[in-house]
């Protein structure tokens, strides 16, 4: 026999509409055979009894009453259900997602599992804890966090087994979510830790694009691995990945760790490591690589060579169908350096790297140390080779315009091409000039159309040249894939269209820019190159 | 007391005002006349909106409502012998709320008007304010010329027996009177906000005491008159919404270790407010002037600085602090839906909880936010912001526009220092 | 080895991200049809010594 009951609620009023969603809730409730809630009006009564839900005490409700009327199963808990219902009545509930205190926030999503947090350095502390003390994961984005302040978090998170990636972290990939500036990227067996954004970016790009894919790329801040911070997200991390069952690979993005940090890593792979590495000190010594680690862990000097390793240690297959199709084999890189060298007048002899990504002007900086000795920069290897000015290149430049000069008070270039487009026109300008260099950086977080944004100045640009009696060479690298919004076909082939020579490593872009401005197209010097940065050592 | 325990203490009070004042049942229960009603309201003495003020403190506008009032009760038959009797003190004029009366703008209550008695049976209070006048000039923007007496008399001598006569009538069969808090929650789902908007609730409230009003024995000719006054009349209803969110807040009133407001108010020169737990004890600061938009002819520099107990709306957690379910008002205080929006997100910040019976559709049915707490306005620095006419500085123009007033924070900061000081924190 | 449960944890949950200060990344999330919130974040106010002291002890 099923159960009916009643329960009057005294001047009780809810609109009909938000009621009729309840009754619908409400007969879904484990238990419930028929159910409604509504305001207690003649016709709402009539209604009940002919449902056969009214009972004696819902027949005296006024129509300034709610009745909540259930008709149960008579095993079922009908004070629980009934319960049940006046909770989802006063429940709070909402639809806008903007909220005045990170209190408010958390209570509104429930199961929130990671705080995006880019308020200034100065006030990261007090917005970071609040979520660590609740347990939810943080990837740190603010610039300009007091180091003291990165410990002190790091630790505090650490003691609790969370995350805290960052300060000046842009990019981490968790479960396919690309957190601040990160692309659609495959899913695949290989985890990244990286201390250096855009070379994540361009690691999970890369292996992607080779057709492996990622578990998750988790962006640490380059001073995690530096002996104040002592490396201990990059080794949470690590542990983690370990853990991962998915994770097969575990791939380390990094400029040169300080030395405890780096044999920190390097005794962790060893010792309690039981998965394969590859690590990726970018511009970093060859260190001895622990004999209980021969055989699965590699070491790489560039981001493409990591990428490729990473895919390598996963299957041998596609590491060589990538390197051929994908990667560009030396002679291909021979013959485009060749025919663009050939097109230059007398007096082009230098190259200028206009870039967005920092890790991506490091790795160039670091290759044109090899090829070409010191190069000017904002951010050079090389004191002595600080351009006094940074709006303005001399000889060999390569310029970061991520950086605090180009971007106070505005958006990263990434979004807001405003300041490289005026550039390239303004490189153009300069006899001397053979060769500009731009990294194109695609994906969430980035300009939704940075190829077409640039057009204008590309062809603008080679104008210039032209009129003057020269060729300029445009080099670009698309950093993204054809999943992204922006398709990074698309991207390539507008690209191409402006006479532009696409490269598909940030890598290759720097070796190809090279060989031209020294005319130094020989095969012998791009092996040997290859072997040097383009793969690793066991 | 260890600082953890204080912390409950609080919360437990807070959580207990906080539940008193939406559990609060306020009814219109009956008419009367202020001296024979009201406590402690008798000789020569008027109430008024806001903080006490003394009478070279006053602004224009209170002022002239005093003036009038002082006229209206036949103590003086010229403005200036009027203001003679205020400035000398021959005529007493004390605050509303410690009479537990409500008024808006100049709020002012003589002791022969007509007021409306409206009563809490769950806590057993009692509420009272005066009848709306209407737009255009009106005592209570401190006009006090022939014809805003003679309307004031009009509505003493037809409109107070046709409402008393209804209410007898309503309450004919054992009804405990009309159900003030239902038309409220009502009309927050047909678009007032309830302070400055009552459209809704008009209508609603024209609904109920219709039939009661013409059943009642009264001539024909002048239930027609005083229904038509209240048809035309669109905030006719804000009184009684002022009342019964005094009913509210009383409830949540007198609570030891509560931290939240009982009372917001100003009077044309200062605001002040209430805190539960700090008994009748003001905190004020000088009020400021709405931002808004302006009637034809009139800018920022006619504006008086804010007046009125209609903030005691938003006290009760409706008004301006429910202005995301009234976007229909928002041209009307200058501002944007979006504004609107935010700005109940934003209240929920100080507040205490999401009110239980009065919800805001397009915010999911979400709860209004309920009981400002001090310690929280101090900590975010997030003050109340709530919604508002603007009166003319001078008396008797009347009102030159509507908009939005927040309130000062250094009230709240004195109610603080004040609270840690009377529990030893 | 350091605990990583809440790390894995991550791993295998629905991402879901509470974003707080610029509010570029909120609508960048969204696009992805990430489930978020967004906080409008503003830095507190200074407050005198003397009220920080008695909210540190009754908030």
């Amino acid at each position: 026999m099923p159960t009916v009951r009643n329960v009057v609620k005294k001047n009780f009023f809810r609109d009909s509409v938000q009621l009729l969603h309840l009754s619908e809730e409400a007969k879904k409730l484990p238990g419930v055979i028929d159910a409604a809630v509504v305001m207690g009006t003649e016709l709402n009564k009539e209604l009940l009894e002919k449902q056969g839900l009214l009972t004696r005490k819902g027949r005296e409700a006024g129509e300034n009453d709610m009745i909540i009327a259930v008709k149960a199963e008579d095993s079922a808990d009908i004070e629980g259900i009934i319960s049940k219902i006046e909770e989802m009545l006063t429940a709070p509930t909402t639809v806008e997602t903007y909220y005045y205190s990170i209190e408010s926030a958390i209570e509104h999503l429930p199961g929130a599992n990671l705080a995006l947090v880019s308020v200034p350095g100065q006030y990261a502390k007090e917005v970071v804890k609040p979520f660590l003390e609740r347990g939810i994961h943080v990837h740190l984005f603010s610039d300009h966090v007091p180091l003291e302040d990165e410990i002190e978090l790091k630790r505090f998170a650490a003691e609790r087994g969370l995350l805290v990636m960052g300060p000046e972290a842009g990019t981490s990939i968790i479960n396919g979510v690309a957190v601040a500036f990160a692309n659609v990227v495959n899913r695949g067996p290989i985890g990244i830790v990286a201390a250096a954004g855009t070379g994540l970016q361009e690691v999970s790009v890369l292996i992607s694009r080779a057709g492996s894919g990622i578990t998750h790329g988790i962006g640490v801040g380059g001073r995690d691995v530096k002996s104040a911070v002592g490396g201990i997200m990059t080794l949470l991390s690590m542990g983690a990945f370990e853990a991962d069952p998915d994770t097969q690979v575990i791939t380390i993005v990094s400029k040169p760790p300080s030395p405890d940090v780096q044999d920190k890593i390097i005794n962790f792979i060893a010792n309690e490591g039981k998965k394969k590495y590859v690590t990726c000190f970018i511009g970093g010594k060859d260190y001895e690589i622990p004999p209980v680690a021969k055989g699965r862990l590699v070491q790489t000097r560039t981001l493409h060579a990591a990428a490729l390793e990473a895919v390598r240690m996963v299957s041998e297959d596609l590491y060589k169908e990538a390197v051929k199709k994908v990667f560009l084999p030396p002679e291909e890189v021979v013959k485009i350096a060749e025919a663009e060298a050939s097109k230059l007048s007398e007096g082009q002899k230098y190259l200028r790297g206009l870039f967005t990504g920092g890790t991506l002007t490091y790795e160039s900086l670091v290759i044109f140390q090899e090829l070409l000795g010191d190069v000017w920069s904002n951010t050079p290897l090389n004191k002595d080779y600080q351009l006094p000015d940074p709006w303005k290149s001399k000889e060999n430049s390569v310029v970061d315009l991520g950086e605090e000069e180009f971007t106070a008070g505005r958006a990263h270039p990434m979004i807001d091409p405003t300041i490289r487009v005026q550039r390239i026109v303004e490189e153009a300008k300069d006899p001397e000039v053979a060769v500009l260099m731009l990294d194109m950086v695609i994906g969430y977080g980035s300009h939704p159309d940075p190829a077409g944004a640039h057009l204008d100045a590309i062809r603008k640009a080679k104008e210039i040249a032209k009129e003057g009696g020269r060729h300029l060479v445009v080099l670009a690298h698309v950093l993204g894939t054809d999943e992204d919004p922006q398709n990074a076909a698309e991207q390539e082939r507008k690209l191409r269209e402006a006479g532009v020579i696409v490269l598909p490593t940030n890598a290759l872009m720097a070796l190809t820019a090279a060989m031209i401005v020294t005319g130094r197209t020989d095969e012998a010097l791009v092996k040997s190159f290859y072997e040097k940065f383009l793969v690793g050592r066991r | 007391m260890a600082s953890s325990s204080i912390k409950e203490e609080i919360e437990k009070a807070n959580k207990k005002a906080v539940e008193r004042m939406m559990e609060s049942e306020p009814h219109w229960v009956d008419m009367g006349v202020a001296k024979k009603v009201i406590p402690d309201l008798k000789g020569m003495k008027l109430l008024h909106a806001g903080p006490p003020i003394t009478w070279d403190r006053a602004s224009g506008p209170l002022k002239g409502a005093l003036i009038g009032a002082v006229i209206y009760e036949g103590w003086a038959d010229t403005p200036e012998k009027a203001e003679r009797l205020l400035k000398t003190g021959e005529v007493v004029f004390e605050p509303t709320h410690p009479h537990r009366v409500v008024g808006p703008m100049a709020g002012v209550v003589s002791p022969s008007m007509p007021v409306f008695i409206f009563y809490d049976p769950k806590f057993g209070n009692y509420a009272y304010t005066n009848m709306n006048e209407g737009l255009g000039k009106v005592l209570r923007y401190g006009a006090y010329g022939k014809e805003v007496i003679d309307r004031l008399k009009w509505m003493a001598e037809v409109l107070y027996p046709v409402l008393k006569a209804t209410i007898d009538e309503i309450r004919k069969d054992e009804k405990p009177g009309l159900n003030f808090k239902n038309i409220i929650a009502q009309a927050l789902h047909m678009g007032d906000e309830c302070h400055n908007r009552y459209v809704a609730a008009n209508a609603l409230l024209l609904k109920e005491i219709s039939p009661y009003m013409f059943s009642t024995g009264i001539d024909r000719k002048d239930v027609i008159a005083a229904y038509n006054f209240i048809a035309r009349n669109i905030i006719f209803p804000l009184n009684m919404g002022m009342a019964a969110a005094k009913l509210m807040t009383l409830a949540a009133h007198g609570i030891e270790y509560s931290t939240i407001v009982t009372v917001m108010t100003r009077n044309g020169t200062d605001i002040g407010i209430w805190v539960s737990s700090l008994g009748e004890e003001w905190f004020t600061a000088p009020a400021p002037i709405p931002k808004g938009v302006w009637f034809p002819g009139y800018s920022e520099k006619d504006a008086n600085p804010d007046i009125g107990d209609s903030s005691i709306t938003e006290t009760a957690g409706f008004g301006g602090f429910a202005m995301a379910a009234a976007p229909a008002i928002i041209s009307y205080v200058g501002s944007t839906v979006e504004f609107a929006i935010e700005n109940t997100k934003r209240m929920y910040e100080i507040t205490y909880t999401k009110h239980k019976y009065f919800t805001i559709p397009y915010l999911g049915f979400q709860g209004t936010p309920t009981g400002v707490d001090i310690r929280k306005v101090v900590k975010t620095g997030i003050t109340p912001t709530i919604n508002t006419g603007i009166a003319h500085r001078e008396p008797g123009v009347g009102q030159v526009g509507a908009g939005i007033v927040q309130f000062p924070i250094e009230p709240f900061k004195a109610a603080l220092r004040r609270f840690a000081q009377k529990y030893g924190i | 080895m350091s605990n990583v449960e809440k790390i894995l944890e991550l791993f295998r949950s629905e991402v879901k991200i509470v974003n707080v200060g610029l509010e570029y990344f909120y609508k960048e999330l969204k696009k992805q049809g990430v489930q978020a919130v967004h906080v409008m974040w503003q830095p507190r106010p200074k407050l005198e010594k003397d009220l920080e002291e008695i909210l540190d002890k009754i908030l």
